[in-house]
């Protein structure tokens, strides 16, 4: 079954004076991460999102659409990217999952809903 | 015990067994759980009781969950590889030998991905059987709260894709503390059931049932050490039971027990149980907390109590795993080895803001003061437990200790 999971990791890490090193680490992180799910047979794909700063919102009230400078929720941590991955079970996505450099932040993982047929 | 006493408990002792091995092929807990109330329904209204119960269960109750099925329509190639298994059943009508899959259910109902408060509760429900409202007793919540916890739980089993394979072996380690937590958790609230209050208004001895889970968990996986360690603690507090109450119905603290009343062969197994336990070179929070009973139980034997026995094992438990409860206990054992007024100075040192909730916290430390004479702060110390609402028998107890300070 498909699984997303969705990195919410605090953009400020890569902040300050060792930020680019960091991003650097992580970034070569995702890229073995993507080598080792190809070694595996695992299908997959992922995206890596520019900074919550450059996000839109479209807000929905009862009819009314309006438009909001920002992400959708204001915290910490943003949605900073995503993997979508095709395993057996839950476990299985937790222990790829575990394996997303992150260095400060959560994984959530969530299963997708399946196409009927 | 009569006949149909006898097959009640027969289907209860069969349920484990059977509900895992129906839920590991169905890949759906309440699946399973419906098969299996049905088969035992029909189970005990069959005119002779079968021979093999397990066997009669597993069979009638997988047909059922067929049925089910196919009357949904849904997962035709599912029905196909099952049904080939259960025709095969049917023309051999011999007993099909049930695979044990006891432990993946374990794994599943303890789930990491489970909320930790839930993980008790759905083993209780799916593996033992125990009704709803027995849980949400046990677990002082109200019956609708755990019952859509229950729900909520089985609902995340089937939609989250957690695996219904028993995990890999490098990952025991972080499941087993899952499964072990979820069995302190319902230990401990058994526990605090003193005077079986909670049992008798519920027909169900909730203890007897946390009991059965303990053991099984140890028999099913009898290389771990903690697993051994938790299952001889609770055959030490159960073994107990019998001196728990006075005539009255009021609690007997443990220093008070009439130790004739102990029960020499839950003693005698958790003491083989710690035997095998060390016998793996890995010590841990349960195995002491076993030890630390079983040194007290040996005050049967020994006519006294080693209670600097006792405090070198809550030294040790205390770096295991420190806790204001932990910290509580070691300063009754230093007021036993070195005087009250030094345990008074230990509990007056810990989080008194931690502990305001908790009965024992006053309840010793009223013990402490009246022993430094100290008459008016115990007696304030103890009604500052009765205003906790503790159960009848703890208030009995406390009560009784009220009157002899005044």
């Amino acid at each position: 079954m498909q699984f997303m999971l969705m990195i919410n990791e605090d953009e400020s890490a890569y902040g300050g004076p060792e930020g680019a090193a960091l991003l650097e680490a992580t970034l070569a992180g995702h890229m073995q991460l993507a080598q080792d799910l190809v070694a595996a047979g695992i299908p997959f794909s992922g995206e890596r999102l520019k900074p919550a700063a450059t996000a839109t919102t479209v807000k929905f009230d009862a009819g009314a659409v309006s438009l909001h400078d920002g992400p959708f929720a204001e915290t910490h941590e943003e949605l900073g990217g995503f993997y979508i991955i095709d395993v057996a079970s839950l476990d299985e996505a937790i222990a790829w999952a575990k394996r997303i450099p992150v260095p400060k932040g959560g994984i959530e993982v969530r299963p997708i809903w399946p196409m009927e047929g | 015990m009569t006949a149909r006493a006898g097959l009640a408990a027969a289907i209860m002792a069969a349920r484990p067994r059977v509900v895992a091995a129906l839920a590991a092929q169905l890949r759906d807990l309440d699946a399973a759980e419906d098969a299996f109330a049905e088969s035992a329904a029909a189970c005990i209204a069959l005119p002779e009781p079968p021979r093999d119960v397990p066997a009669w269960l597993f069979v009638a109750a997988k047909r059922r969950a067929l049925d089910a099925i196919r009357r949904r329509q849904a997962e035709a190639r599912m029905v196909d590889a099952l049904a080939q298994e259960s025709d095969m059943a049917d023309i051999l009508t011999l007993p099909e030998p049930i695979p044990d899959e006891r432990l993946r259910l374990l794994f599943i109902c303890c789930h990491p991905a489970l909320a930790a408060e839930v993980r008790a509760p759905l083993a209780l429900k799916v593996i033992c059987g125990l009704p709803v409202p027995a849980i949400a007793r046990l677990f002082v919540v109200s019956e609708p709260t755990m019952f859509q916890r229950i729900t909520r739980a089985k609902a995340k089993v089937r939609e989250a894709g957690i695996a219904f394979e028993l995990p890999p072996r490098r990952d025991w380690p972080e499941r087993l503390g899952a499964v072990l937590l979820a069995l302190e958790l319902a230990f401990t609230a058994a526990y605090a059931d003193a005077g079986g209050e909670l049992s008798a208004a519920l027909e169900e001895d909730l203890g007897a049932e946390v009991e059965r889970l303990a053991l099984l968990v140890a028999e099913l996986l009898p290389q771990e050490p903690e697993a051994l360690g938790l299952a001889a603690l609770v055959l030490l507090a159960r073994s107990r039971a019998g001196a728990r109450l006075d005539a009255a119905g009021a609690m007997v603290s443990l220093s008070q027990q009439d130790t004739a009343k102990w029960d020499y062969t839950r003693i005698a197994q958790a003491r083989a149980m710690m035997d095998e336990a060390a016998r793996a070179g890995r010590s841990g929070p349960y195995q002491v907390m076993a030890a630390i009973q079983l040194t007290h139980a040996r005050r049967a034997f020994d006519g006294v109590t080693d209670w600097a026995a006792v405090l070198a094992l809550y030294d040790v438990l205390l770096t295991l795993r420190p806790s204001p409860m932990v910290a509580l206990s070691r300063a009754l054992a230093l007021a036993q080895v070195e005087g009250a007024g030094a345990g008074l100075t230990a509990l007056e040192a810990l989080p008194a803001e931690r502990l305001v909730r908790a009965r024992p916290f006053h309840a010793a430390r009223a013990d402490l003061l009246a022993k430094v004479g100290r008459v008016g702060e115990a007696q304030a110390a103890l009604d500052a437990a009765l205003a906790l609402g503790p159960p009848r028998a703890e208030r009995l107890w406390l009560e009784a200790r009220r009157a002899s300070l005044s």
